[in-house]
């Protein structure tokens, strides 16, 4: 065990030696793998469930290079001297599922599963578990332990600060898919070979998922630091379905943008204020573009935001339950404007409070504060349209055409 | 011997026993906050989010953490009644006011509300969001109903179906603001159900029984111990100003019961039985001799030869003490019945129910154990009629009706009966005392003393007999009752 441990000595250091780095491509628990290296870790589980918003690589990873997933994770699992590693990948994608089982019947029977391995003698045992979804964004670090013991679908509130979540008793990583598929090639070339890609700060790639009115949607390996949004839309996707000027929604905790700010915003966590530090307000997230016509209006697309967002909250905390809920109501009640209208001030404070509720202790998980922010950013770029839509006897604000309305765009969790 | 650090609170230091929950230290100190999800019987979720405190690390930085599981550790800095702190509280209790239902005033559970209280100390000072109270009612069980508009979804009844009853036929279904309790189809019909209304802490699982009962203020309580079975649960009886026990609840004793008590010991105490005995029979002309008529025929036939006492399981060990005495003195031959006996019911939260229907069984055992006095069995008797060899009898009852085993009493010249209700045939029958109106000690199955204090109900014999058990003025004794002190 202590010959392995050797893996997680560089957590600290802020160099692509370490793993802790590589969260910032996408992943998430650096703090996990620091607090990880001080402990006992009965086990690994790998989220594939992707949950947050028209995110799909950890899908696509496990469909087309579920070998790489298991080695990550079999690499992690040594580091950890974890026994066991549990797959949690949704129910619902089955033909991922099949192509991951294929795969880990081919590992057992190469004999890297389920037997002792080289000197060390540490057999890992991989089970894969398949969990309903889509789940609350970003709440997996401590649902999913939950789903793994059959309980409902929540996050757990941690036990301490420093507490890592726990599966029958004994304490768990658990750690997202896309990192863990990093492993293998960086083990074998070596740190220096990935360090030569990306930024300083930010070294390798960043798969992005780019879906919505695109001509060619779909995930893009690219280099960090290579281009900007636009580059991503107009180069790889293809440009929007309509030809004219998108509004790109990017996703997980970022602001929408809009004409001139797609060009400038670099994809590069560095060029974000969380978290690189750069000059671009929002979370650079993980990397997820959903793209909208200009014909869709920003509030419709609020309120299907918001609408999915009260239907995927797990309903534990109250801010995320009724928060969401409330504004989920006030928001159709904005798309279909009336008579009555909507008490802006009040609105843009609820969605404010639900924003903040994760930093301010008011929920264990994040979602809330995904679904706050993205909406935020989305009512930012249309302050018009907005005070429009709330007055008493706004019109309903609604589109025509198969693809501009915000229906047409998949958005689910 | 526990460690002790100090911790600061609000710029006060103060001691704590590291890995206690922040919570339980808050509330040894005096300072009050609300976990409405939060149950010392159950495990903590931290869902409610309205404990939230303010926590300085070794940097000054405040980090937010819920008092309820994180634990105490030393050089700890907590902000708890500072604004920032006050703030957030108010805002968690605002998101949880915001569907229920506004109904206090009406309401079972007002005055001793969990929610009211947390709202009424910590709640936003006006509420800025609309409400959206419902009004349904679900009937779960016989004595229980679920108003939905009421529930906060704090999942405590969830939890405890899930962990201590381990029945789960209550659960948490659906997700977001659709998130609901639901029963089985069969309702909630386990023998820990009553628990349920207790921890409810927004009122939303009621006693369809105590809609109409005086409000919660207008009742005080006495700290006793229920005689259900062999168990001997910590219990409060709830009096109203009339004095009668409207209610019966569990207190903690984390030795014998937890938190818990069963529907048997909470229900279905027969002390109000309409059949009860108030005077002994048969009457006297004059009511006001009654007692002193009675007991003296009692003491003059059982001084006579071949005589025998029965005891009963539900007599204290100082009523019996005194009894045995007092039939050593007569040279009256003893004997014991036991209950029948039923099936102990365990749960996986670690609560058990009794298989002896009586609390003080063991008691009695270890009382003629410890004095070397034999007692027959109700066998022993039994032969000891047929023989010819019991000429007059006192039965010792004070259980539930029915709870004596039958005896084939024929040949017995004179049958005296010490119970609760007329039921029995005999010639002369004495008011017996409930264990609910009993000053004294039962040892309970586990070999623990459990101490019993009179619910000051209002006894049909009192009103001409000022001691607690008449059967003391049978043995002789006077003025032992209420002076008695274990302790």
């Amino acid at each position: 065990m202590q010959e392995r441990r050797w893996l997680l000595e560089g957590v600290e250091r802020p160099d692509a030696d370490a793993l802790d780095v590589y969260r910032r491509n996408g992943g998430y628990g650096g703090a996990r793998w620091r607090q990880a290296a001080g402990q006992d870790v009965c086990a690994l589980v790998v989220d594939v469930t992707e949950s947050e918003a028209g995110r799909f690589r950890d899908r696509k990873l496990a469909e087309r290079l579920p070998h790489r997933l298991i080695e990550g994770a079999l690499i992690a699992a040594h580091a950890l001297a974890a026994d066991e590693v549990y797959l949690c990948i949704r129910a619902d994608w089955r033909r991922a599922r099949t192509v991951l089982g294929h795969a880990l019947g081919e590992a057992e029977a190469a004999g890297w599963i389920g037997r002792p391995l080289g000197r060390s003698g540490h057999a890992v045992n991989f089970h894969v578990h398949p969990v309903p979804g889509p789940l609350p964004a970003r709440g997996g670090d401590h649902l999913l332990p939950n789903l793994i013991e059959c309980s409902r679908p929540e996050p757990r509130a941690a036990f301490g600060v420093d507490a890592l979540p726990t599966l029958f008793g004994g304490s768990v990583l658990v750690h997202c898919a896309a990192t863990l598929g990093y492993l293998p090639s960086i083990l074998s070339h070596g740190a220096d070979a990935f360090r030569v890609l990306g930024g300083k700060d930010f070294p390798g790639t960043v798969a992005v998922s780019v879906s919505g009115h695109v001509r060619r949607p779909g995930l893009f390996e690219i280099e960090i630091g290579t281009g900007t949004f636009g580059d991503v839309i107009d180069d790889l996707a293809g440009g929007t379905v309509a030809g004219g000027e998108s509004l790109a929604i990017f996703c997980d905790g970022a602001p929408a943008l809009k004409g001139e700010a797609i060009w400038s915003a670099a994809v590069d966590p560095a060029a974000w204020s969380h978290p690189g530090g750069g000059p671009q307000m929002g979370s650079f997230g993980s990397g997820t573009i959903v793209v909208a016509d200009e014909s869709v209006a920003p509030i419709e697309l609020a309120a299907k935001w918001l609408r999915d967002a009260a239907e995927l909250s797990c309903g534990q905390c109250p801010g995320c339950r009724e928060g969401s809920a409330w504004l989920a109501k006030q928001s159709r009640r904005l798309r279909q404007g009336g008579v009555a209208g909507v008490d802006l001030p009040a609105f843009e404070a609820r969605l404010e409070e639900l924003a903040t509720s994760e930093a301010d202790g008011l929920s264990i998980c994040g979602h809330p504060t995904v679904a706050a922010q993205m909406t935020q950013g989305l009512l930012q770029i249309a302050p018009d349209e907005l005070s429009q839509q709330a007055a008493p006897g706004a019109e309903p604000c609604t589109n025509d055409g198969p693809l501009r309305t915000a229906d047409s765009i998949h958005l689910r969790f | 011997m526990t460690q002790i650090c100090q911790i600061e609170i609000d710029g006060r230091a103060c001691d704590a026993t590291p890995g206690e929950s922040l919570l339980t230290t808050l509330h040894r100190h005096g300072i009050v906050v609300p976990a409405l999800c939060h149950h010392p019987g159950l495990s903590c979720p931290a869902t409610c989010r309205s404990c939230v405190v303010h926590v300085e690390d070794a940097q000054a930085d405040r980090h937010v953490v819920t008092a309820c599981n994180h634990s105490v550790s030393a050089g700890m800095v907590l902000h708890v009644e500072d604004e920032d702190s006050r703030q957030l509280r108010s805002r968690a209790l605002a998101q949880l006011l915001q569907r229920h239902a506004m109904d206090c005033p009406t309401c079972e559970a007002a005055g001793e509300c969990e929610f009211q209280e947390a709202v009424a100390g910590h709640g936003p000072q006006r509420q800025p969001h609309e409400l959206q109270g419902a009004t349904d009612r679900v009937q779960l069980g016989t004595r229980l109903i679920f108003d939905a508009g009421r529930c906060i979804q704090c999942g405590r009844c969830a939890r405890f179906e899930h962990e201590v009853s381990g029945t789960q036929q209550l659960s948490m279904q659906g997700r977001g603001g659709d998130i609901d309790i639901v029963a089985a189809t069969t309702g909630v019909d386990h023998a820990m159900a009553g628990n349920l209304v207790d921890l409810c802490p927004a009122g939303a699982l009621v006693d369809p029984e105590s809609t109409f009962l005086p409000p919660t203020w207008t009742r005080r309580s006495v700290d006793t111990v229920c005689g259900g079975c062999g168990t001997g649960c910590a219990i409060r009886a709830d009096i109203d100003g009339e004095g009668r026990v409207v209610s019966l609840r569990p207190r903690h004793d984390e030795q014998v019961n937890g938190w818990w008590m069963c529907d048997h010991g909470r229900y279905e105490s027969d002390a109000d039985h309409e059949d009860r005995l108030a005077l002994p029979e048969p009457p006297s002309p004059d009511p006001e001799t009654a007692w002193q008529v009675s007991i003296d025929r009692l003491k003059r036939r059982l001084m006579q030869p071949r005589s025998a006492v029965w005891l009963s399981p539900f007599l204290t060990l100082e009523e019996a003490f005194l009894l045995i005495e007092a039939a050593q003195g007569w040279r009256a031959r003893l004997f014991q019945w036991a209950p029948p006996e039923a099936q102990e019911q365990s749960f996986p939260g670690g609560f058990k129910i009794s298989a002896c229907a009586a609390p003080n069984a063991t008691g009695l055992q270890r009382l003629l154990a410890g004095s070397n006095i034999q007692a027959g069995s109700t066998t022993d008797l039994q032969m000891a009629i047929a023989e010819k060899q019991v000429g007059q009898l006192l039965m010792c009852g004070g259980g539930p009706a029915g709870g004596r085993p039958p005896l084939k009493r024929d040949g017995v010249v004179f049958v005296a009966a010490h119970d609760l209700t007329g039921a029995t045939a005999a010639d002369l029958l004495i008011p017996a005392s409930h264990w609910l109106e009993k000053d004294g000690t039962f040892l309970n199955q586990t070999q623990q003393l459990r101490r019993v204090r009179p619910a000051d109900v209002e006894m049909a014999c009192w009103d001409l007999w000022p001691e607690p058990s008449p059967i003391w003025f049978g043995c002789g004794r006077q003025g032992f009752g209420q002076r008695w002190s274990p302790s």
